[in-house]
């Protein structure tokens, strides 16, 4: 393989389901880094060269929710606007879906309705289509 | 005008009126007939006494007469006669005499004076002493005699001329026998007379002398007089006769009692000629004075005299004057009489017809002042005390009697009805009160709104919601008062409202909102508040009368939903996460993530995994029946491809379908048009049909879904569709439903007992959700159903399309 691992920023409060997703992510050959907040998120985005997408979920420790994290990171004006943003969420109000969709989010997963190995290689897919778009 | 004075006033005033016409009657015809009387006595008087002055007269006049036939012989009257008759140059003579005479100087008239003849002629006619006595006078003062050449013989009295020849008198008494002169003044004789002058004969009746008597008509005078002297004309004791007045032929006054007429006066106007054309003297009247004394108008009578024997008469006139005041003094006092006679009964009358108008105004005027009292409310007084004056019977009494027995009636009717209305007012205040109490402690609000849009009453709840006082809210237009916004603010235009609603429908009808509905109240401070809102129409007596709206703050209840929604919403998602986790970890197991298992680890990890799924399924399904139990999952339909669906739902059961090797029967019309439905929630109540229907059929059985469009008027399974519906219907071979459970199976959680023997696994949960969400969205699910031999489900849906509902959430989050 030529190209680098991609990176992907996981934003999930739940332990356990962190795990989860962090060890399927790696075996699917993703750089993982992990937020259970979105100052955590945030400050990832800073540091971080690259990433290639997070995984957010809705529900997060603190205060704020993965919509704030959204709207936070559309406001910088550096190109981490750009970064493809998957909220996998158990909540499925379509008015927050709506409201994701709107910020500009690539897609909205509901956790129970699918497989991990089925949102991973959606992700995948959608990032090799769009690296080849660029 | 008042009965007293209707009585009285004709009554008087006819009898007066009645007095005074038969008083003046009365009088003017007494009067007429004693004008008559008097003025016809008058008339016999006046020439009674004219006749009287001529008969006078005329005795005078005879005396001469005889008397001449003896101067005719007298020696001395002959001597005369014949010196004359051969005296030469007798005119000279006469002259000189005369002259001489006439200046006093000749013997001659002393001769004359006292001869023989003289002497006789005195004793003859003056008998001075004789008339002296009888009269006061002499009657005759003068007398002279000439013979027939004129000159004088004998006389009493120096006379003025010897001659007499030549006077007019002379020469008529030698025609015509008898001269009568008019009245003077004779001086010497101081005296008014009239000369009367015989014609002297002789024995052959020649001519021979004339004799000139002078008579003093006092005698006359007097006759005028005693007219107007004291008068009994019979009727009364009354001067009628007030003046009189002697006029001559001539029309010269003779003699009048009137102090304005003297001797040789003229009388007005030749009234004498006017008098002497009417014949014998009448009694016509009036002559008006125009000379007038102080007295007033006096109606004359005049006559002129007719003559005595073969005396044609002096042609004098003798005017009457007679007050007429006094001669109608009868008349006048009988009008007094009568007068007074009516001034007395009219007085009489006057006080009858009081009393009469009295005895009957005052009872009704008591009467009056009773009803009065009557009018306002006091019954307590007595009839007064003018019913007794009248007599017993009298219809006034009975009136008053009647009138008596009438208030004392009223007077117990009043004070019953008192009572009742006592009664009446205090079970009414009761009830009133208990109303004020009720809707004071209601705590929702209430308003009731008139057909012309005005709040008519309302409660201290609807007062301290709104912030209003009820004082400002009554009277106004409702919508100046409530404004409903929706949750995002937006005015609801009141048409929209249930009042409106309520107010412009027919048949009592009642709308309600309910929580899910959007109406939130303004209060004035511009917050606002959510409110359900009853409003029902009140029909008084078959007709409209208004709406009342009850309202209710449900900012709780909202709370409340949103806090079970919420609730909700956060339990499914506390649920979900550990069975997610659940899940994943599964799966990357049997992904061999975690290294690679035995075949018992695989099948034990996909038991687990089975059972997960499960209780994903009944999370699932908890949280919509929570959600639709809540009533608070929206509606949004949107143009649904049909066909479509149900493809997508026939790919899911496909492979349960395939394994259990099910004839599955695919009847979905092609041509059924894009349907306003919410797909999510449409999606739903089939999905569940036919999972069941597939679950529930044993293998190689048959399941049949048939979908199409029917018009109003059509029949599905026997029953008749109201509108253009689409419908469907889900048949299966498969187990049934027992009879005794038919009732039972849209029931939450329940399954039948044939299907729990059969070892399926299900919720209980899916009919209960399809039919759930059919009547949320104003559709009709039913079934026929045989046990083992099968089941179909029908549901038919409105094209109208499903009614748009907001709801705090969508089924299935």
């Amino acid at each position: 393989m030529a190209e680098l691992k991609r990176t992907i920023l996981v934003v999930e409060d739940e332990r356990p389901l962190l795990e989860a997703i962090k060890k399927k992510l790696e075996i699917n050959d993703f750089q993982v880094v992990t937020a259970r907040t979105t100052e955590q998120a945030l400050s990832y985005v800073d540091e971080l060269e690259r990433i290639d997408a997070i995984w957010l979920d809705h529900y997060l420790l603190g205060q704020e929710s993965g919509l704030d994290f959204v709207a936070s990171l559309k406001k910088e004006a550096s190109g981490s606007k750009e970064i493809p943003i998957y909220v996998v969420s158990n909540t499925a109000s379509p008015d927050k879906v709506q409201t994701y969709l709107r910020f500009g989010v690539t897609k909205y997963f509901v956790k129970a309705e699918h497989r991990l190995e089925e949102i991973i290689l959606e992700i995948q897919d959608h990032i090799k289509n769009g690296s080849k778009e660029e | 005008m008042k009965i007293r004075h209707k009585i009285l006033i004709p009554f008087t005033l006819s009898i007066i009126a009645f007095g005074v016409f038969a008083a003046l009657f009365v009088s003017w015809h007494v009067q007429d007939k004693t004008r008559e009387i008097i003025q016809e006595n008058m008339f016999l008087l006046a020439q009674e006494k004219l006749r009287d002055i001529d008969r006078v007269v005329v005795a005078r006049i005879e005396q001469a007469e005889v008397y001449v036939s003896d101067i005719a012989l007298e020696e001395t009257f002959k001597e005369s006669n014949d010196t004359f008759e051969k005296m030469e140059d007798r005119e000279a003579y006469i002259e000189e005499i005369d002259t001489e005479w006439r200046q006093g100087v000749s013997p001659l008239t002393a001769q004359i004076t006292e001869n023989e003849l003289s002497e006789e002629i005195r004793t003859e006619f003056q008998l001075n002493a004789f008339y002296e006595k009888r009269y006061g006078h002499p009657i005759f003062p003068e007398v002279f005699v000439t013979n027939k050449f004129g000159v004088n013989v004998a006389q009493t009295n120096a006379t003025s001329d010897y001659y007499q020849a030549d006077e007019a008198w002379w020469q008529e008494t030698k025609e015509n026998g008898l001269y009568i002169s008019e009245i003077r003044s004779d001086e010497s004789a101081e005296a008014n007379v009239i000369d009367i002058a015989v014609r002297i004969e002789d024995e052959e009746g020649n001519f021979s002398g004339v004799l000139l008597v002078a008579y003093d008509i006092r005698e006359v005078v007097r006759a005028v007089e005693t007219l107007v002297a004291r008068n009994t004309t019979g009727l009364l004791d009354v001067q009628t006769v007030t003046k009189a007045t002697l006029l001559n032929a001539g029309g010269s006054v003779i003699h009048s009692t009137r102090r304005d007429f003297n001797l040789f006066d003229r009388y007005e106007d030749n009234v004498h000629k006017e008098i002497q054309g009417h014949d014998a003297g009448g009694m016509y009247q009036p002559l008006l004075e125009t000379k007038t004394d102080s007295f007033s108008d006096d109606l004359l009578i005049h006559a002129h005299s007719k003559g005595v024997r073969h005396f044609e008469g002096l042609g004098w006139i003798l005017i009457t004057a007679y007050s007429e005041e006094e001669a109608f003094s009868v008349a006048s006092f009988l009008r007094n009489i009568i007068f007074l006679t009516v001034l007395i009964v009219a007085i009489l009358a006057f006080i009858v017809s009081r009393r009469i108008a009295h005895s009957i105004a005052d009872p009704i005027e008591e009467l009056t002042v009773q009803s009065k009292r009557l009018a306002e409310g006091d019954f307590t007084t007595q009839i007064g005390q003018s019913a007794e004056r009248g007599s017993k019977d009298d219809e006034i009494k009975a009136l008053f009697h009647a009138f008596e027995t009438m208030r004392c009636k009223l007077k117990e009717m009043y004070e019953s009805l008192d009572e009742k209305v006592r009664e009446r007012t205090r079970s009414l205040a009761e009830a009133n009160a208990r109303n004020k109490a009720m809707l004071t402690s209601i705590g929702d609000g209430l308003i009731f709104i008139s057909m012309n849009r005005q709040i008519v009453f309302t409660n201290g709840a609807a007062e301290n919601m709104l912030g209003v006082t009820q004082r400002d809210m009554i009277g106004s237009v409702w919508t100046d008062i409530v404004t409903a916004v929706t949750g995002k603010g937006e005015v609801v235009p009141p048409e929209d409202m249930p009042m409106e609603q309520v107010l412009n429908a027919e048949g009592g009808v009642v709308v309600s909102t309910n929580t899910a509905d959007d109406f939130y109240f303004t209060r004035t401070d511009r917050s606002t508040f959510p409110v359900i809102i009853t409003a029902s129409q009140v029909v008084v007596e078959g007709e409209k009368a208004g709406v009342i709206v009850v309202f209710r703050d449900i900012t709780k209840d909202k709370q409340i939903d949103e806090a079970k929604t919420e609730f909700v919403s956060l339990a499914s998602h506390q649920l979900r996460t550990p069975l997610s986790t659940i899940n994943w970890y599964i799966e990357m197991l049997l992904d061999g993530d975690a290294g690679p298992l035995k075949k018992e680890q695989t099948e034990f990890l996909e038991q687990v995994y089975t059972s997960n799924q499960r209780m994903v399924g009944l999370v699932e399904a908890l949280l919509n029946v929570s959600r639709l139990e809540l009533g608070t999952f929206a509606v949004n339909p949107e143009e649904t491809d049909i066909p479509a669906l149900f493809r997508s739902i026939f790919d899911e059961v496909k492979p349960v379908v395939d394994q259990k090797c099910l004839d599955f029967v695919d009847d979905v019309q092609r041509n059924i048009p894009n349907t306003k439905v919410d797909p999510d929630l449409t999606r739903m109540i089939f999905e569940n049909l036919i999972t069941n229907a597939v679950k529930y059929t044993p293998e190689k059985g048959q399941v049949r879904v048939s979908a199409y469009i029917a018009t109003a008027g059509e029949q599905v399974d026997e029953k008749e569709i109201r509108e253009d519906s689409l419908v469907v219907e889900v048949a299966d071979t498969g187990y049934g439903i027992p009879d005794n459970q038919k009732d039972q199976i849209f029931n939450k959680l329940f399954r039948a007992d044939n299907v729990q023997q059969k070892d399926t696994t299900g919720t209980g949960l899916g009919l209960y959700i399809s039919k759930l969400i059919v009547d949320h969205v104003g559709g009709k699910i039913w079934f026929n159903s045989q046990e083992n031999e099968g089941t179909s489900f029908f549901v038919t849906l409105p094209l109208s399309g499903m009614r748009k509902k907001k709801g705090s959430k969508t089924l299935g989050e």
